[in-house]
């Protein structure tokens, strides 16, 4: 039961962090997602204080990472805080002027079946400890001598490291998994499930204001039916989190497009800050985003320099995480040498690499006979979809092509980064990064023509008396 | 939950969609590849929930979780906890292959997972620093022995010998 209470407390305590930074960047969403959305971002916020604390040379207790958590949380609100101003802008807020959710009974069927696929992903992340080499020969292993020495620069590095590169990876499993060990969970992990039962919700709530819930529903059991991206909502690694992020990035982004709202640019590149911080080459992947964004200024009249100067706001934040996690941290603060460009790919005139593995990822990943086992039908219902939408309403809607380009950019992004950056393997790198693909996908059906006209139907047939 | 209007034609309206609901959740599942996963990933933790649910001490759910690398590594670090030195040892243990040839199960971990899962350094037989190991993890009579090194040219001996069963180290 305390288990319980610590982990709600937690829960509680990241909502508030990133309520905090909701109000601090006077974010304007729909109804329903502001509460995922502020315990993605306080999830978000837990993976930085540790590390935070780390680079200040502070030693990592539980009393100094708490106590560092709770001063986030009242610095993050003060805004909030702030007598009338601050309510005159709550009041603006939709999501509070109508916090009312009207579950219908239909959903009913579809909901608990998904409580029931995620409850069972949580115990799992609960009871076992992790899992992948990838941590247990790093993040984790890190974090559990963290614990003891109160440093993420501990004996872990004495140790022969050979046949690792993993302990050179940015500190965000590490700082998660040390403030959830601290907490008085053993394995540390269970911030997986919280990341996850945010972000299901959040694209719950997401489809549903475009499609009926019924088709919602639908939509959201295929995705969450993707075995392979399943498994990895209790093995804690880094890509399911990064596609989080990745997403809620370009959500935001994309709600900058429509309102030109400059919190919502500035909380766009926070966001893929994070990505960038959990995954560093996710930084090419913004930066593919960039004609993306000047093309739909461009739309709206806008001149080259405020195109330059959007760009430098979006991206600024994830360069910044970048030079910080990697090579200020990689460089000045861990006791071994990694040199990091030996990674790049030396002949980069040669494209022949890009070609193979974008090749490769189609046969060998996506369409074959493993591909089924692997990302279940979702793929072939965004096809099945997409298609339908080419031939019978020839053209997209303008939030359906955002969704399509921001795929495209992970579509052709993942291969380019296997070129790039050859230690990027196709059966473990590449195969994970396709997570990122897959919430893009969800998003774009939401915004199919075909989709929300058939929502549209049942709306009104279900509105008429 | 929205089910009291005072209109009984929402209410049926409401029932019709909870139907086709049922009918598209029962299509989801007759799908070969969901029906699979269904009963293979959440169906079958479901199942082995009961029974975890009453096994909670954290060394059994890494007992169960990392199997024999885990078990194995623990017994080799029991062993050097007992002699009170294993802050003190650098101990080379060969790769799984090893193993394998000799028909006893051990998924040996590599140097930074065996001091994740016991805090022992350890070191393989193509690592760098191996010619410092000074205990040794060899078969013994089908069982784990564990030797301290008393000769520096018998450990280089090993060491190659150890290269051979596992050309991968």
């Amino acid at each position: 039961m305390s288990t319980i209470l610590v982990l709600l407390l937690l829960t509680l305590v990241q909502f508030a962090i990133g309520f905090g930074i909701i109000t601090l960047f006077r974010i304007q969403l729909k109804k329903g997602l502001m509460i995922p959305l502020a315990v993605l971002l306080g999830v978000a916020v837990f993976s930085f204080v540790p590390f935070l604390l780390q680079l200040c040379h502070i030693s990592l207790t539980r009393v100094s990472i708490f106590s560092s958590l709770a001063v986030a949380c009242i610095l993050l609100n003060i805004r909030a805080w702030r007598g009338i101003k601050g309510m005159a802008y709550f009041k603006s807020m939709p999501y509070l002027a109508r916090p009312r959710w009207k579950l219908r009974l239909y959903e009913i069927p579809f909901l608990l079946l998904m409580v029931l696929i995620i409850a069972a992903s949580a115990w799992r992340c609960f009871y076992y400890p992790p899992l992948p080499r990838d941590v247990t020969s790093g993040s984790e292993a890190i974090a559990e001598y963290a614990v003891r020495e109160h440093t993420m620069i501990n004996s872990l590095f004495s140790v022969n490291l050979e046949s690792t590169n993993n302990p050179f990876k940015p500190p965000y499993i590490i700082s998660l998994q040390l403030v959830y060990k601290l907490a008085g969970f053993p394995f540390g992990q269970i911030w997986l499930s919280v990341l996850f039962m945010a972000f299901i919700l959040f694209l719950y709530r997401a489809l549903c204001h475009t499609l009926h819930p019924l088709l919602s529903g639908l939509l959201l059991l295929f995705f969450l039916a993707i075995p392979e991206m399943y498994a990895y909502t209790f093995l804690i690694l880094f890509d399911y989190s990064n596609a989080v992020f990745f997403f809620l990035s370009l959500y935001i982004l994309f709600a900058f497009f429509t309102d030109r709202r400059p919190g919502h640019l500035a909380l766009a590149g926070l966001l893929m800050g994070i990505a960038t911080y959990i995954r560093p080459e996710t930084l090419v992947l913004a930066a593919m985003v960039v004609p993306l964004m000047a093309w739909r200024l461009r739309q709206q009249k806008a001149g080259i320099k405020t195109q330059v100067r959007t760009a430098v706001l979006f991206l600024w934040p994830a360069v910044l995480l970048y030079v910080i996690s990697i090579p200020v941290y990689i460089n000045y603060y861990l006791p071994v040498k990694y040199h990091v460009p030996d990674l790049v790919n030396t002949h980069l005139l040669n494209l022949a690499p890009f070609f193979k593995r974008w090749w490769e990822m189609n046969a060998q990943l996506l369409f074959c006979r493993y591909g089924l086992e692997r990302y279940g039908y979702f793929i072939y219902l965004f096809l099945l979809l997409l298609l339908a939408e080419i031939v019978v309403k020839r053209r997209f809607t303008a939030a359906g092509r955002n969704w399509l380009y921001a795929a495209l950019v992970v579509y052709l992004g993942l291969p380019f980064l296997g070129w790039l950056l050859p230690l990027m393997d196709l059966d473990n790198t590449t195969k994970r990064g396709l997570f990122k693909l897959f919430p893009l996908l969800l998003l774009y059906l939401a915004n199919n023509r075909l989709l929300t006209a058939f929502s549209e139907k049942i709306n009104n047939w279900e509105s008429k008396s | 939950m929205n089910t009291t209007q005072g209109n009984g034609s929402p209410l049926k309206k409401e029932l019709i969609l909870v139907m086709g609901g049922a009918l598209a959740l029962a299509i989801f599942y007759f799908l070969p590849a969901n029906r699979i996963w269904m009963n293979g990933q959440p169906g079958h933790y479901w199942t082995e929930f009961k029974q975890q649910r009453n096994r909670l001490a954290p060394e059994t759910r890494k007992s169960e979780r990392y199997g024999t690398a885990y078990t194995r590594s623990r017994e080799i670090t029991d062993f050097f906890d007992r002699k009170g030195i294993k802050q003190q040892v650098l101990v080379l243990v060969p790769g799984e292959r090893y193993f394998k040839a000799r028909h006893f199960i051990y998924e040996t971990p590599e140097p930074s997972v065996f001091y994740y899962y016991t805090g022992l350094k350890t070191v393989r037989p193509a690592d760098a620093g191996a010619a410092d190991a000074n205990w040794y993890v060899h078969l013994q009579n089908g069982r784990l022995a564990i030797d301290s090194v008393v000769d520096k040219k018998a450990l280089a001996d090993s060491i190659q010998s150890f290269k051979k069963t596992d050309a991968s180290l």
